[in-house]
């Protein structure tokens, strides 16, 4: 399913995804974890995994929550979100977990 | 709209097609408006200058009551803009769609068959967005402009752009833009499908690089080249378009008389 930021590109490296996480902390956004079952991908809005990460510092404390989300739903399909506070609005969205066909 | 909303549920993802209610007159301009409504699009498209200042207040008042997307088309600017000894500059007149209330406007391109001086469109893209429009920033100002909280506008690149331009057009429009493919997508060898993939490979792969510190300008053709190994669709386009260029002078370049 292509959907979203990247998803024409070859699935990410971990290491890629952390590249793009450490460009999110450095423009000082939040980050926030979301997660969605196939049918439920067409939402706008997905069910939050947790809190949006106000405190995180470094992209191994987020690269941690995402793998926790893909344990705890290996069904759905994961996305990582930057919030920004100076702008009021969210300004990066790409999946980072596909569950199998 | 059938293939708008069929996009819009494979890929979970909003899809617009602008449909054109620019007309002779508003009478004409509200029934086009409320059919395009009525099929269920999310976006309509004017000339804003061809349908004048009165009009375009008008159809965007009527946008927003109807919660309808404006995308503002700039035909016919470069008669008011581009005779340096008279007419309005097309900051000016981009200002003034802002303060209208447009979301999307073109702008000049500077590496696609429309022109515009490569610091003045830059300049414009940061006005059209900026919550607090410094001169420091925007290129071309002379007076700081706080926005108030009034929405911003995405500027639009479109005119004669392909997948080669992607590194440049995005550091020049960078996020919150929008880029419009027409010629070099329905041109692709192999169909529009693979022209709109070739596009969309190009443009991520190029924002992946940038979030990861990489130079557009300089590496630019490696990061094609890396995404196209696995694009056929992108390789195809790149082998299409290399060498297709509009490199000739600028001429809205700012002329100062009497120096």
């Amino acid at each position: 399913m292509k959907t979203e930021t990247f998803s024409y590109l070859p699935p990410m490296t971990p290491d890629q995804v952390r590249k793009q996480i450490h460009y999110l902390l450095a423009n000082g956004w939040i980050a926030g974890i979301e997660f969605a079952p196939p049918a439920g991908i067409s939402n706008t809005y997905w069910s939050w995994w947790k809190l949006p990460m106000f405190n995180a510092r470094t992209p191994e404390e987020i690269w941690a929550e995402i793998e926790a989300c893909r344990a705890a739903h290996p069904d759905c399909y994961v996305r990582l979100t930057a919030y920004d506070r100076s702008r009021q609005a969210q300004v990066m969205s790409f999946v980072v977990y596909r569950p199998a066909a | 709209m059938e293939a708008v909303h069929k996009a819009e549920a494979e890929t979970g993802e909003r899809k617009g097609h602008y449909l054109n209610i620019t007309a002779g007159d508003m009478e004409e301009m509200y029934r086009r408006a409320e059919l395009a409504k009525a099929l269920g699009s999310r976006i309509v498209m004017v000339d804003f200058l061809v349908i004048g200042f009165t009009a375009f207040a008008s159809i965007s008042k009527w946008c927003r009551a109807n919660g309808i997307l404006l995308h503002a088309h700039r035909a016919m600017h470069s008669v008011i803009d581009r005779q340096p000894n008279h007419g309005i500059h097309w900051r000016v007149l981009a200002k003034w769609v802002r303060i209208v209330g447009a979301d999307h406007l073109h702008n000049g391109t500077v590496v696609g068959k429309l022109e515009g001086d490569r610091l003045s469109t830059i300049g414009i893209n940061q006005m059209l967005r900026a919550d607090y429009g410094r001169t420091s920033e925007c290129p071309g100002y002379h007076f700081n402009q706080p926005w108030l909280s009034m929405p911003g506008v995405f500027p639009v690149a479109s005119g004669g752009i392909h997948v080669w331009h992607m590194p440049e057009l995005v550091s020049i429009f960078g996020d919150d833009s929008i880029l419009q493919f027409g010629g070099r997508t329905v041109g692709h060898p192999w169909g529009s499908a693979a022209g709109a993939t070739a596009n969309r490979v190009a443009l991520e792969a190029v924002i992946q690089a940038r979030n990861e510190g990489r130079d557009l300008l300089a590496e630019g053709p490696d990061i094609l080249k890396e995404a196209a190994r696995h694009s056929p669709e992108l390789r195809a386009a790149m082998e299409t378009w290399k060498g297709v260029s509009f490199d000739y002078e600028t001429v809205d370049k700012p002329v100062i008389l009497n120096p």
